[in-house]
């Protein structure tokens, strides 16, 4: 194996079929640089989402009491089970990343198998949410027909608020589900090991930004309106 | 095995620890909203919240242990996140202070709006002669 070439580099060793680039000085400088690059796209992840958490203040600021009366609508018991159902999978998504630094390849799979169906647990969830508000007419915009509300002004703003937010949410844990998906994989053919978990590492952080996300998202619309 | 000295393999505990606490947090938060603080409420919703995400981010995240970089870029983003929520908010807060408002709403929603009246939209602007009628110039036209 062209491992013995680096044995004399203690940072160089590689897992099996990994070997850090050449345009860095080791694994651990990959790892390192790999990470900062994640952040970066992590801030820009909150910069992305900000944007509507201004739309839902600046709104809220004009209808306050509309947004008081609408947010009742919603369910604060399936909002605090998803809440409860993405903080446990970021637990095991943590508790993957450990497994995998310890070189615990079939705990890590175990525990990456739990995220994803804590991941399909909450978009089920989601879903019942979304079907009963499609049915009873809470819909944003010009496509809003529920007949309940009236007393506010423009209760759609709410709706189109509370869809956007939740639905672009929702889209990142679908794109979460596919990435540790491939991770998952990759763990089950023996890609990573405690020399080289870098992909399971990032996908740790991405996980725990979408949960970091609905951890605000959660009480801004289910709890305070 | 070389472990480079940065990689923390971290206490199951400290996980746990961490996890229980967002799961009383996340009660907390919970039982909190039933009572009415008023204006209040909001402070102490993301309060808790911001506890949370504080827990996540330095410990799940690892960011406590982590070159600290990494941390610096992280707050960067509220940094900006901040100057972005001030700014727009002082522009919205304070229309209408000088110059008169003279812009029309895009869509109102008549105010007994009702499931059956689902055809009967208002007009929305720029297509209808009204909207034509009342051209909203710029309000520093002439000043």
């Amino acid at each position: 194996m062209s491992n013995s070439v680096h044995t004399a580099d203690p940072h160089a060793v590689a897992g099996p079929g990994h070997h850090h680039a050449h345009h860095f000085q080791s694994a651990e400088h990959e790892f390192q640089t790999c990470k900062l690059g994640m952040w970066i796209f992590l801030v820009q992840e909150i910069l992305f989402f900000s944007g509507l958490f201004l739309a839902y203040g600046i709104f809220r600021w004009m209808h306050p009491e509309m947004f008081f009366g609408a947010h009742k609508t919603l369910d604060v018991t399936l909002g605090a089970t998803n809440t409860v159902i993405l903080i446990f999978s970021s637990l095991t998504m943590a508790l993957a990343v450990r497994a995998a630094q310890l070189n615990q390849r079939g705990q890590s799979a175990v525990l990456l198998v739990i995220t994803l169906l804590c991941a399909f647990g909450f978009l089920v969830i989601k879903y019942f949410e979304y079907s009963h508000k499609f049915h009873l007419g809470m819909l944003p915009g010009r496509l809003y027909f529920y007949d309940g509300l009236t007393q506010f002004r423009d209760p759609h703003i709410f709706f189109g608020v509370y869809f956007i937010m939740t639905g672009l949410h929702g889209i990142h844990v679908i794109g979460g589900i596919v990435v540790i998906g491939w991770i998952l994989r990759r763990t089950l053919r023996g890609e990573f090991s405690s020399e080289y978990y870098t992909p399971v590492e990032m996908t740790g952080l991405y996980w725990h930004l979408v949960d970091l996300i609905w951890i605000y998202l959660f009480p801004l619309l289910y709890l305070v309106g | 095995m070389s472990n480079g000295t940065t990689h923390h393999v971290l206490p199951l505990r400290m996980y746990i620890g961490v996890w229980l606490t967002l799961m009383l947090l996340t009660a907390v938060t919970v039982w909190v909203s039933f009572f009415d603080f008023g204006s209040f409420n909001m402070i102490v919703a993301m309060s808790v919240a911001t506890l949370k995400a504080t827990l996540v981010a330095l410990f799940f995240m690892h960011l406590f242990f982590d070159d600290r970089f990494n941390l610096l870029a992280f707050l960067g983003a509220f940094v900006f996140v901040g100057l972005f929520f001030t700014f727009t908010f002082i522009d919205e807060m304070t229309r209408g202070q000088y110059d008169p408002i003279e812009a029309n709403f895009v869509k109102e929603m008549p105010p007994s709006s009702t499931a059956g009246q689902q055809g009967k939209k208002p007009p929305v602007e720029g297509h209808s002669s009204e909207a034509g009628g009342k051209p909203h110039a710029p309000a520093a036209a002439g000043h």
